[in-house]
């Protein structure tokens, strides 16, 4: 062999291996995953329902939210991601665990584990973030008392927060005249923001897309076979799967009898 | 002494080769100054756009709520610009050149090229649009919509392809290490993109698999891509100007096969703690860390190289830049490293102190060795010398400072970020609050970066209409003679 033969095969290698383990493996290894049914353990330990699988499904606008969620680039400022205690302190932060003082004002404050590949099933891409300009949204879901505020903070954030930095993101609702008493869904603003006299401002489809996807961001549903106790999953049971007839899933899943029914019924987002 | 050592080796020259070596300028002229001006008016728009995006962050009202300044679209939308549009041009005219000057062989395909060359601006341009109008992707540095990939690839691998031509059209019997750098990053960026975007966009669904192939994708467009084009055109340039060959061609090579062994590994470690096998993100930050080797190498090499020399970096803008660039490199490796260790990573993970580091990568080195390498090449293309030393020292200190304040600020910004973030039971608004001070002075940085270039296009663009100097003399940053000779030193 020429030198210049050599040259390339070494360069062939020397990115080939990386690429092989690093990346290509991994990746057609994790696009099998599968949920996980609850054993008879989880069934005694913690609230969760009879036949039911690890992560239940999601229910809602989720696939066009995603979509929102990444056109509006909202994963530059959140992570969707609560590190194991050896990298960070994610598992305590306010607002960030399961349901926090954020949550009510009087619990004590709890803990959330740290996220698992499971938590993002299905997901053409799980938006894991970059930086942490804003909060962690991974267990935003349970931080929604009610769609009226998220709406009002995505339209004003000032208007919530006064520190916030978020944009206001007016684009996605839509001013128009109002109808008689005016819409249920027209969001209640201050001075500033407010529309002018006799017109209201209601959230357009992608907003409504958007919140109803951060509503389904949960990622602290119990493991299967953790003996977990439901503390951390806020005390309330989890949403039962919906069984549906499709043929077995392929690969058994680990510490669990073989699946008898399919994946949960929530739409993996697919934008 | 760079037109000094021009001047001797011209003498020993014979007529053939001076004219071979015109011809071959000749030959990658246009697609040269190309790549460079469109790569400039790319990073005059990314710089504006990323002082948009810095001002967002602590003045979020900043130009009104317009949808298309938001944030979350204006940031990648720079990022984007700046990388494809800029550092990818301006490395592909500075290879195309000195790829040529090494094999001694003159460019062809000419036209194939210079068609790639729009179609990838084209294809750039609709990329940072859509994203702006609200159709990005969201994956860092993989952010245009999924359509255009497969134009950038085509138009790469033609664009890159030239510099394996040129290669099999060699002259010159020598590989110099330059070589090796320039056709390693020219075979390694196709692969990455192809695989990075086929497994995103084709075979998708793997969820955190997803992100952890697009850190890969970030580590790699930095170690596979940009260092070793910044590292064989300061290869080149650094031996060129002090007039004295590569310290040890050994270390050189080893440097260099310790990078290609290692850089593919890396990338990952930016997920540390992330829902991903554990494995992935040690076996890259293990990777990050052993970079340290290769940087060492690199490092002596050019400190031998330019020992005796050093002074030179007041009279020569090449020098100036590449040595500003050289030093770049070390600390984009050994901060790398750092945050690869989690006492220091838990704190730096997901704050602007990663941001900060990509930035070392792409502008303290990447870019200001490539300043260097056109304030070298573009002189020897248009048959004129650049305007004004005063202008290039302008370009330089505002450069020099504008970067090292972004750097500086948002390390500053990201460490206070992350020690508020690290406190137990505590909201987010101390986060905000810590930072925001850095944050304006980053916008200010932005400022300076954009004021340098603006100099610089304008400078370029007199020298590609040959308004430049009509000169034996290349332009110095001080006039040399003068110096040294009322120092007592014979030039």
């Amino acid at each position: 062999m020429k030198p210049h033969r050599y040259f390339t095969l070494g360069l062939v290698l020397a990115f080939g291996l990386p690429w092989l383990v690093m990346v290509v493996g991994p990746h057609a290894a994790m696009r099998h995953l599968e949920p996980i049914p609850y054993g008879e353990a989880d069934f005694e330990s913690a609230f969760v329902p009879e036949n039911s699988y690890f992560p239940p499904g999601r229910a809602g606008l989720v696939a066009q939210g995603y979509r929102v969620y990444a056109q509006e680039g909202c994963a530059y400022c959140h992570t969707q991601v609560i590190r194991p205690t050896y990298a960070g302190r994610d598992r305590w932060r306010e607002g960030w665990t399961g349901r926090g003082p954020g949550w009510s004002g009087e619990e004590p404050p709890t803990e959330v584990r740290e996220t698992m590949p499971l938590d993002y099933l299905g997901e053409r891409y799980a938006f894991l973030g970059v930086q942490r300009i804003g909060p962690d949204l991974a267990n935003y879901g349970w931080r929604i008392k009610d769609e009226a505020t998220v709406h009002r903070q995505l339209y004003d954030p000032r208007s919530v927060h006064s520190w916030s930095v978020m944009p206001a993101f007016q684009h996605l609702y839509e001013v128009r005249r109002r109808d008689g008493q005016g819409s249920d869904e027209a969001l209640k603003l201050e001075a500033k923001h407010a529309p002018p006299e006799g017109y209201e401002v209601v959230p357009g489809d992608k907003a409504k897309a958007l919140v109803s996807y951060l509503r389904t961001l949960r990622k602290d549903y119990i493991r299967p076979g953790s003996g977990e106790p439901a503390s951390s999953a806020g005390g309330e049971p989890l949403p039962s799967a919906v069984p549906a007839p499709a043929g077995a899933p392929g690969g058994a899943p680990p510490g669990g009898a073989p699946p008898a029914g399919a994946p949960p019924a929530g739409a993996p987002p697919a934008p | 002494m760079e037109t000094n050592q021009a001047n001797n080796a011209d003498l020993r020259e014979t007529h053939a080769e001076a004219l071979a070596r015109a011809e071959i300028d000749r030959s990658v002229r246009l697609p040269v100054l190309f790549f460079f001006t469109n790569g400039l008016l790319w990073l005059l728009g990314s710089s504006l756009l990323a002082f948009v995006a810095s001002m967002k962050l602590h003045n979020p009202d900043f130009l009104g709520d317009a949808a298309w300044l938001a944030y979350g679209r204006i940031h990648p939308a720079s990022s984007n610009a700046f990388l494809y549009g800029w550092v990818f041009q301006a490395g592909l005219g500075a290879a195309l050149w000195i790829m040529a000057r090494l094999c001694r062989a003159p460019l062809t395909g000419i036209g194939v090229l210079l068609t790639a060359g729009h179609i990838w601006n084209i294809a750039v341009t609709i990329g940072v649009a859509a994203i702006l109008l609200g159709e990005g992707t969201s994956f860092p540095w993989l952010d245009f919509p999924s359509f255009l990939w497969p134009v950038l690839l085509l138009t790469y691998a033609i664009m890159a392809g030239h510099l394996l031509v040129l290669f099999r059209a060699r002259r010159s019997e020598e590989v110099f290490i330059s070589q090796y750098y320039l056709l390693a990053s020219a075979l390694w960026f196709p692969w990455v993109y192809l695989t990075a975007n086929l497994l995103l966009h084709v075979f998708p669904g793997a969820g955190v698999m997803g992100a952890a192939v697009n850190a890969w994708y970030v580590g790699s467009v930095l170690l596979l891509w940009a260092a070793p084009v910044g590292l064989g055109t300061a290869y080149y340039l650094i031996p060129k100007i002090v007039g004295k060959p590569i310290y040890s061609y050994q270390l050189a090579l080893g440097g260099f096969w310790m990078l290609a062994i290692l850089g593919g590994w890396s990338g990952a470690q930016s997920l540390k703690g992330g829902p991903l096998p554990a494995w992935i993100p040690a076996v890259s930050g293990t990777a990050t860390i052993f970079l340290l080797i290769p940087m060492i190498a690199v490092a002596i090499n050019f400190h031998r190289t330019m020992k005796g020399s050093h002074r030179l970096v007041n009279y020569s803008p090449t020098l100036r830049f590449a040595a500003f660039g050289a030093v770049a490199f070390n600390l984009l490796i050994v901060s790398s490293a750092l945050l690869c260790l989690f006492s220091l990573g838990r704190v730096t993970q997901f704050t602007h102190v990663e941001s900060g580091v990509h930035f070392i990568g792409l502008y303290s080195f990447f870019t200001m060795i490539l300043f260097g390498a056109i304030y070298f090449i573009v002189p020897r293309l248009v048959q004129c010398e650049w305007r004004s030393g005063g202008w290039i020292r302008f370009h330089f200190w505002f450069s020099a400072y504008g970067s090292t304040a972004v750097v500086a600020m948002l390390i500053l910004a990201g460490i206070s970020q992350g020690i508020d973030q690290a406190k137990p039971y505590e909201g987010f608004r101390g986060s905000v609050e810590v930072s925001a001070a850095y944050l304006v002075g980053r916008s200010l940085g932005w400022v300076f970066i954009f004021l340098s270039n603006l100099m610089f296009f304008f400078h370029i663009l007199l020298m590609v209409f040959r308004l430049g100097r009509r000169s034996g003399q290349a332009t110095m940053l001080h006039d040399m003679e003068k110096e040294l000779s009322a120092h007592g030193v014979n030039a």
